[in-house]
């Protein structure tokens, strides 16, 4: 049953992924500004040679048939050539994946880490003072921007502690170390957790008080079991379901939304990869980027199905 | 709960503290900064700034020109111009090679040029060869090879020019074509060429040797111990991409020695004079903003246009947004220019200026619109200070912000009223020529009038500086009496790099002259 499921779900994507690119794809060249006006940053760039350009880029063709071509690439396992770099768009967004996976994993657990415990705790005081607290916390890092966190992180850590670095990923140096990769990584990966450590920590507090509230909790309390008991095996479980699903979707976001940290730090990951493409138009890049977050987006969901059936074998998949 | 944030505090101690960077034994290291990363790999395909400072650490260039407009040598040790002023005969150095051991001939030369003139080859940087004979105005070849690009012996290379012109237009110009090795790229399909796999490990003669980059983080190089202009003083030159939000802050706890290419922001510009382990130098430059006007509108007429620039005050501008590091101007020269009109005065008179609108019926209930580029913070308040101004004498504006592809389609298509774009400028008076000219592919303020175009063509056609003068001061009266475009000001480099860095010529950085073979560090 369970296979038979996610096999239907696997080939409803199939469309659900073709809409996308084709919409994508038709937005991008509905934008105003193409990649021949992005060359005109430098004004002496002939006519003739633009013109040049355009039929080379293929884009003096209508754009659906400029569409088709691409899918047709993309089938043969191909993304096409970067307009800029002209190097294939696979590699340029398979060198840049491992920057933001890491960034973006390690920004999660250590979201995970804190929020979880945090919300529990604030769950189990609800109404005290130290809920309002870490409420207040909680919210102030949710409204933090990220470029802000991150200014103020690279002033506090990096210039007046002199204890991190301000940006990149490694020092000046020809080693290149593990340790001093994890260094560098401390401040975009704090400043990328902050959003996710507020938010997750609102739904830990709000997904464990209504689980408190259930009769079996209360069942298991009047049975005499010790407090810790029941919210580690009788609580937690439960509760963690709806953060699963805020997690699972939040995965794709983390692409898209470490942009701003990934700049600011001088990261290279798959973000400011994505914002140098549309700047430049580089409609190759740009759209290889949006498969990418495309299929992230789809498998996050099933795989966030998936993980509900593990956690809460109430669920069945049918 | 403790448990965790005991373990989370303790691993982030552990490698803040732990784990000290390892640099190889007695290395000697400079971390340059730039602020965008490079694009591309291909010397030839490329029209930026920050890639051509990559480039010019792998490849050479025949001369490089420093902030004054002289030329200096750098492959070519001398050049003759002839009498006609229609050929430039370039002497190579001989003690030049490549960094795979063969030598640098002449030929290589030819083949450079060859190669970019080919229109087969992906090459942005093409239009740098519009003055030699043998290419059109794009500077491709007319048929193949037609490029009038001779070696006389193994270290003489001939350049002949399409007419008589004046030689430092073409000097200044071709100084950011790459010489690339022809035992490298000789009998290459386009295709070859064109895709990046022969570009990925150099073969160069500049003063370092590619040796590893993290894409769109940094570039690594190590020194090219046989460079004909002397070895480098560093072991190892690395160019960091930088947010200049972060250049201080790297400047500041000694990550990065020195700027490249870019400039700290002006609000971080005072608390960067502060820091004791710095040099800062505000570098005059010629790079502007410029406001541009739609001529085709028609009620934006010259003397609307006129009252408009009048408005403006330039003086507020440099003073507020770049807290005083540049120059307010009225033509695209400064007074660094060695063409500059000093008679052509930098005008601001509100009254005056609301007179002129009265008069030629100005209708002050049209909302001018202002388009200005997105993700700019200086540009933002010089907008919003030009749209105060204009206020003040009844004309009305709408600002939109839009990335910089959107602006160039909309205000091609003539969708604007007003809007604010950036030039690097140069020292070559016709450098600007491009944004006035009708036949131009930038003509964003829909000029049809060739007066303008037509000066600057007539100064070109002279071939002394005594003789181009008049002419260039001609044009920057008229520049201003007909104001196709109110130019604001010049801009400053803000630059500053470690004491511990020496041998650094950074007035010429924005002349794309880096030298970098001279700089050094203390250990």
């Amino acid at each position: 049953m369970k296979s038979k499921y996610f096999l239907r779900r696997l080939l409803v994507a199939i469309p659900t992924f073709l809409g996308i690119t084709l919409l994508a794809f038709l937005v991008l060249n509905m934008a105003p500004g193409s990649p021949l006006d992005a060359m005109l940053a430098d004004p002496r760039i002939a006519a003739e040679e633009l013109a040049r350009r355009r039929a080379a880029m293929g884009l003096d063709k209508p754009v659906l048939v400029q569409y088709f071509n691409w899918l047709g690439q993309l089938l043969r396992g191909n993304f096409g050539f970067s307009y800029s770099t002209q190097r294939p768009v696979t590699a340029m967004i398979l060198e840049r994946l491992p920057a933001t996976v890491a960034l973006s994993a390690s920004a999660l657990a250590l979201a995970l880490i804190v929020s979880i415990p945090l919300g529990i705790y604030a769950a189990e005081h609800a109404g005290s003072g130290r809920d309002y607290v870490s409420g207040g916390i909680s919210l102030l890092m949710m409204a933090t921007p990220n470029f802000f966190a991150a200014l103020i992180l690279i002033y506090l850590f990096s210039i007046a502690l002199g204890l991190l670095p301000s940006g990149g990923m490694y020092s000046s140096s020809s080693v290149h170390t593990l340790p001093d990769l994890l260094r560098h990584m401390i401040l975009p990966t704090l400043v990328l957790s902050f959003q996710q450590i507020g938010g997750l920590t609102r739904h830990m507090r709000s997904s464990m008080l209504e689980v408190m509230s259930q009769d079996y909790v209360r069942t298991a309390r009047a049975k005499g079991l010790p407090w810790r008991k029941v919210i580690d095996r009788h609580c937690l479980r439960n509760a963690l379901t709806p953060i699963v699903t805020v997690v699972g979707m939040s995965i794709p976001s983390f692409v898209g939304g470490a942009v701003i940290t990934e700049q600011v730090f001088g990261w290279p990951g798959v973000g400011t990869l994505m914002v140098t493409a549309i700047n430049a138009r580089d409609y190759p890049v740009i759209m290889g980027v949006t498969v990418f977050i495309a299929v992230a987006v789809l498998l996050a969901n099933l795989l966030t199905d998936m993980a509900y059936g593990l956690i809460d074998p109430r669920i069945s998949y049918q | 709960m403790k448990k965790f944030l005991s373990i989370a505090l303790l691993l982030a101690l552990a490698l803040s503290l732990a784990s000290v960077p390892g640099v190889a034994e007695g290395e000697k290291v400079i971390t340059a900064a730039i602020s965008t990363a490079w694009d591309t790999m291909m010397p030839l395909d490329t029209t930026s700034n920050y890639t051509r400072m990559v480039m010019d650490q792998i490849y050479d260039r025949l001369t490089q020109s420093k902030a004054d407009g002289t030329i200096e040598p750098r492959l070519a040790s001398s050049w003759d111009v002839n009498d006609a002023s229609d050929a430039v005969t370039f002497h190579l150095n001989e003690a030049a090679v490549w960094s795979d051991g063969e030598p640098l001939t002449a030929d290589d030369v030819v083949f450079s040029f060859q190669l970019y003139s080919d229109p087969a080859i992906n090459a942005k940087s093409r239009y740098h060869l519009e003055y030699i004979a043998g290419v059109d105005d794009s500077g491709a070849e007319l048929s193949e090879d037609s490029i009038e690009v001779t070696a006389d012996d193994a270290h003489t290379v001939t350049f002949k020019l399409k007419g008589s012109m004046y030689p430092d237009t073409f000097l200044q110009d071709l100084d950011t074509v790459y010489i690339i090795p022809k035992h490298v790229f000789e009998g290459k399909t386009a295709e070859e060429i064109n895709a990046p796999d022969l570009w990925a490990k150099p073969v160069g003669s500049g003063p370092f040797i590619y040796d590893s980059e993290i894409n769109g983080e940094r570039i690594e190089f190590v020194k090219n111990a046989n460079y004909f202009l002397g070895a480098p003083n560093v072991d190892r030159l690395i160019l960091r991409v930088t947010d200049s939000a972060s250049m201080l802050a790297g400047l500041t706890n000694g990550e990065l020695d020195l700027i490249g290419y870019g400039s700290i922001l002006v609000d971080d510009w005072e608390m960067a004079e502060e820091q004791e382990n710095l040099v800062t130098v505000s570098v005059p430059t010629t790079s502007y903003r410029m406001l541009l006007i739609n001529t085709a509108k028609d009620y934006l007429t010259q003397d609307v246009r006129q009252a408009i620039s009048m408005a403006i005050n330039r003086e507020a501008l440099v003073g507020i947004v770049l807290q005083g590091r540049g120059e307010a101007i009225v033509t695209p020269f400064s007074s660094i220019h060695p063409y500059y009109n000093a008679d052509v005065e930098v005008w601001y008179n509100p009254e005056q200026a609301k007179q002129m609108l009265d008069a030629a019926n100005f209708p002050y209930d049209q909302v001018l619109q202002f388009f200005i580029p997105a993700g700019n913070s200086i540009v933002e308040r010089t907008a919003a200070l030009i749209a105060q101004d204009l206020e003040a004498v009844g004309i009305k504006t709408q600002i939109s912000q839009m990335d910089f592809a959107t602006l160039m389609s909309d205000m091609l298509d003539g969708k604007h009223d007003l809007g604010i774009i950036g030039s690097g400028g140069t020292l070559d008076p016709s450098e600007s020529r491009e944004m006035i000219a009708p036949d131009s592919s930038v003509n964003f303020s829909q000029v049809t009038d060739t007066t303008l175009a037509d000066l600057v063509d007539k100064g070109n056609a002279e071939l002394t500086f005594e003789t181009r003068k008049p002419i260039f001061d001609e044009y920057q009266v008229t520049m201003r009496e007909q104001s196709p475009i109110a130019y604001l000001y010049t801009y400053d480099s803000l630059t500053a790099y470690n004491k511990r860095v020496s041998g650094l010529n950074v007035e010429d950085f924005n002349t794309l002259n880096w030298s970098s073979w001279k700089w050094d560090i203390e250990g």
